[in-house]
């Protein structure tokens, strides 16, 4: 479907974006560089963490890798495919085997949409028949720990964190080979929390499947991630093993970063 | 000190009795927090903890008088220095609010007037609760933004809310929330929205001040890693029920509840190889589907059919410690 093989590299070099805006006739246009050359890679099957304070880049990035928004430089690639770069066409979104899920799960899913049209919804675009969309919408919803009879439901009728499962099953029906969680267990409460941590931990050891996990909450990258990068100011300022990242931090706002952390 | 009176002695700054809201809904009544006590002593940090739903906000709100009466009924004694705060007048209230006990928020913007500069805001302040001159005013701002840790005052003085960074404007709220010497702070998630970085600062000057003004704290947290930082004690509330309360080191380290163990159980923090934290299962009910009896049963590992017969007695133990359970841990 999306020819990758679950042993491709994700290799993500040099991503640059600047947002210009206006602010009327009279003052000057003003520009946020939102990520000033961010390279880095992500193997088969890790989990890797994107972590850093509100405003320094990560969603800016996470929409560039799923495809929702256009890079000025840089270039990414999936093992052989480059899915865009200087001199290559872009990969659309529906074709690039990265799947994302979003912070809000009450914003995410379309209330008057039943939940297995809306895990299907990718499925439906891509003509694949329906038959094999409700065998699949099936299998995905008991995956993330739902039943296949949830599918006649509506979002209104589950608590938000079925509701975020609900949308990781509306990613991974694409079987894409990474998904990518920008903030996605970041609204809800600390019981929930820990239930989809375990249920993401789960999905990588069963199918496989690579998680970019983005979030502000160094306690939860130190929980689910393998690698983590450390993003400050559009700049990748730290970058590595989880363990020898926030065990032993070598820049000083990742220092920081870890010390302002409270441990229990 | 010699004269002062042993600790024992002293009179909580706050006390709360039995304490329960209700929420009318046409004809039904719905109990939202139940027979909730606890104290709190002079320059004590109390950490009210729970996840969202469970009643905390409301007992903040309830504490200021400020939960509408036609909607809301609440139960049971709240005092401040000994006086019952249903038997004051209104008028007697609104001073206490901004002066005597003073409250800051997750938002700063709910108590922040957008068209004033925030030097302003702290002198109208000062102007209701306080006989201050208008020189000793403008001192005072200048001395409380000081103390919030604004490098330059007199200019952060001139600046309007939307001129400020979230964590600078917590910080404004904090010092307007200071500005006449309140013996009671309550503050609702202050650091939530924040950065960690900027949380650790806010909490910083919190616990400072507490310090040095010997202020009371009523701080109110989903967070049990930033509770066991900086309280001194901790309430663990869920469902509207307190379920364990006493010593930070007793309900945090010791755990007697079994929701107190299962939520810390839901902290992340390293794991080794294939371990899986429990967390706990389910979610929180909403209040119209509570279980009768204890209203953690559907979701506790250690529950039995008694669990479900009736109201679940407190314990008290060594004094300063209470747990809400049938079958404590320890
Ligand atoms: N569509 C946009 N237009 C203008 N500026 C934007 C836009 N999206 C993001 N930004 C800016 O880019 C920076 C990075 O934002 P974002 O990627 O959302 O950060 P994060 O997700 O880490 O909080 C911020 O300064 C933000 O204000
Ligand atoms: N006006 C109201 N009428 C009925 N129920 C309410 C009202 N306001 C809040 N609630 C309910 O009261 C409970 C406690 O809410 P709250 O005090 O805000 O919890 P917390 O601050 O701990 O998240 C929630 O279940 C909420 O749905
Ligand atoms: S009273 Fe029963 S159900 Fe409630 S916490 Fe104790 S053991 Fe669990
Ligand atoms: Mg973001
Ligand atoms: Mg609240």
């Amino acid at each position: 479907m999306t020819g990758t093989t679950p042993n491709d590299t994700l290799v993500a070099t040099d991503i640059r974006k600047t947002f210009r805006r206006s602010n009327g006739l009279f003052s000057p246009a003003s520009e946020t560089r939102a990520l000033k050359g961010v390279s880095f890679e992500v193997t088969p099957g890790e989990i890797f963490g994107i972590v850093g304070e509100s405003g320094c880049g990560k969603s800016t990035l996470a929409r560039i890798l799923v495809g929702l928004e256009e890079a000025d430089g840089g270039s990414l690639a999936l093992g052989a495919r480059t899915l865009f770069g200087p001199g290559a066409p872009t990969v659309s979104a529906v074709n690039r085997g990265i799947q994302m899920v979003f912070q809000d799960p009450y914003a995410s899913l379309n209330p008057r949409m039943c939940v297995g049209d809306a895990v299907a919804e990718g499925l439906a675009i891509a003509n694949v028949p329906r038959a094999e969309r409700e065998e699949r919408v099936a299998e995905t919803l008991s995956l993330v720990g739902l039943t296949p009879q949830d599918a006649r439901k509506y979002p209104f009728q589950f608590s938000g964190g079925q509701r975020q499962r609900i949308c990781i099953a509306r990613a991974l029906v694409m079987e894409p080979a990474f998904l990518l969680a920008d903030e996605a267990v970041s609204a809800l409460d600390v019981s929930v929390q820990m239930q989809i941590l375990n249920m993401l931990l789960d999905l990588r050891d069963r199918i496989g499947v690579s998680i970019i996990f983005i979030t502000h909450d160094i306690s939860v990258v130190d929980y689910l991630c393998d690698r983590v990068m450390v993003v400050y100011d559009g700049e990748v300022v730290e970058f590595g093993e989880k363990t020898a990242v926030l065990d032993h931090p070598q820049n000083a706002y990742t220092q920081r970063l870890i010390q302002s952390v409270p441990r229990l | 000190m010699p004269g002062t009176e042993p600790a024992e002695a002293e009179k909580p700054v706050f006390s709360a009795r039995n304490l329960s809201i209700f929420a009318r809904n046409g004809q039904k009544r719905i109990r939202i927090v139940s027979d909730v006590s606890f104290d709190i002593a002079h320059g004590e940090f109390f950490a009210l903890v729970g996840e969202s739903g469970s009643g905390k906000t409301m007992i903040a709100r309830a504490i200021m008088r400020l939960l509408p009466r036609h909607m809301l009924e609440v139960e049971g004694e709240l005092s401040f220095q000994g006086r019952p705060l249903a038997d004051l007048p209104e008028a007697e209230m609104r001073k206490l609010r901004g002066g005597a006990i003073s409250m800051i928020f997750q938002e700063p913007m709910t108590s922040l007037d957008p068209l004033m500069p925030i030097g302003r805001q702290i002198e109208e302040t000062l102007e209701i609760h306080s006989d201050l001159g208008r020189k000793a005013r403008l001192d005072r701002i200048k001395e409380l933004l000081s103390e919030v840790r604004f490098a330059e005052p007199a200019k952060t003085a001139m600046l309007y809310p939307h001129e400020l960074s979230g964590g600078m404007r917590q910080r404004a709220m904090i010092a307007m929330a200071l500005a006449n010497n309140p013996t009671l702070l309550i503050a609702d998630e202050p650091t939530t929205a924040l950065d960690v970085t900027i949380q650790r600062e806010v909490m910083e000057i919190i616990y400072r001040l507490k310090e040095k003004h010997r202020l009371s704290v009523l701080f109110i947290s989903h967070d049990l890693s930033l509770v066991h930082q900086y309280a001194e004690t901790v309430g663990v509330l869920y469902g509207g029920v307190l379920m364990e309360s006493g010593p930070e080191e007793k309900v945090i380290g010791r755990s007697a509840h079994p929701y107190t163990a299962a939520l810390l159980n839901c902290v992340p923090r390293r794991r080794i190889g294939d371990e899986r934290r429990s967390g706990i299962a389910g979610a929180v009910p909403s209040p119209l589907e509570w279980p009768p009896g204890c209203r953690f049963k559907d979701r506790c590992e250690y529950a039995g059919t008694d669990c479900a017969a009736g109201s679940i007695p407190i314990e008290e133990r060594d004094g300063d410690w209470t747990i809400r359970c049938l079958r404590p841990l320890t």
